[in-house]
């Protein structure tokens, strides 16, 4: 899957809410969006922004199978890492935070 | 919006078992800094090894919930005879629960500064003042929530102060020159109305 595949899925994951948040054992206090500091409509808009040089995939570190895809998007002077795998049909969010 | 129910099955990345099948149940998730937990909310559990291993997007409003609530501890490093003003304000205030205003007293300024009631340019005047220039020996601690953490930031982008450090400095100057220093203490109706909450 392509970088605008990724994109297009991505946000289709969080307009549908078909998504959970990876949870190790308990909440990470970095993660704005597992905390409910940042929306949806605040990641979709900030995947919107993230060019294909800000992406970059990598195998999850527990499970080489699964592929995480990590969007790094500018926004107001601060870079954001925005890190999920696909778990068909939904997205499983790692992290967002800056 | 998808929801999940107590029992229903998933797929998710566990950190000791990998891809793993998953069923939700509940349970009381803590925060990775050990500041509180969320309790009674729906989890992804591993089938293998029985950890939370994920939280449904449905669970995310009582999660935001007990974050905001939870208070982090601050410290700012100030100069010894800052926390000395704070002291002398709060009993100017109230000589009857003194120093137990002391934080509700820099946040009533910290709000009214972020709200636009006090200008925040008076800041950065008052650090530069000859009251400010000694030496910070001593660490003001305290409990904030979330809620006080942006206030402070944006305080800190009003005023064009460096951190939240200066601006709690600046903050208990201001203390000096409307509570501490005048006759009649500015604001102190409202201020004493507030005193007499804590009973």
């Amino acid at each position: 899957m392509g970088f605008n595949d990724t994109k297009t899925k991505a946000i289709k994951c969080l307009e549908a809410g078909d998504y959970d948040h990876e949870a190790r054992q308990h909440i990470d206090v970095k993660n704005l969006f597992a905390c409910g500091q940042v929306s949806e409509e605040d990641v979709i808009r900030l995947i919107n922004k993230t060019k294909g040089a800000q992406y970059e995939k990598s195998p999850h570190h527990f499970d080489k199978s699964v592929m995480v895809h990590i969007f790094k998007p500018m926004h107001q002077n601060a870079t954001w890492y925005i890190k999920f795998y696909f778990i068909e049909p939904a997205a499983m969010f790692i992290s967002v935070h800056k | 919006m998808k929801i999940v129910k107590e029992g229903d099955k998933n797929k998710a990345v566990c950190q000791f078992c990998g891809l793993q099948s998953i069923t939700y149940a509940l349970r009381d998730v803590p925060f990775s800094d050990n500041n509180g937990v969320v309790r009674n909310i729906l989890a992804g559990i591993c089938d293998k090894c029985d950890n939370v291993v994920s939280i449904p997007r449905q669970s995310t409003p009582k999660i935001k919930a007990a974050y905001n609530e939870v208070k982090r501890s601050a410290e700012y490093r100030v100069p010894a005879h800052f926390i000395d003003i704070l002291s002398l304000a709060s009993n100017r205030i109230d000589d009857e629960i003194g120093d137990t205003l002391s934080k509700p007293l820099l946040l009533y300024y910290l709000h009214k500064l972020n709200t636009g009631v006090i200008s925040s340019s008076r800041l950065k005047e008052l650090l530069a003042s000859e009251l400010a220039s000694a030496p910070s020996t001593k660490r003001l601690s305290l409990k904030i929530t979330e809620r006080t953490e942006k206030e402070l930031s944006s305080v800190v982008q009003k005023s064009g102060l460096q951190n939240n450090t200066d601006v709690i400095k600046g903050i208990i100057l201001k203390i000096y020159e409307d509570i501490v220093q005048p006759k009649t203490p500015k604001h102190i109706k409202e201020l004493k109305s507030i005193a007499a909450t804590f009973g």
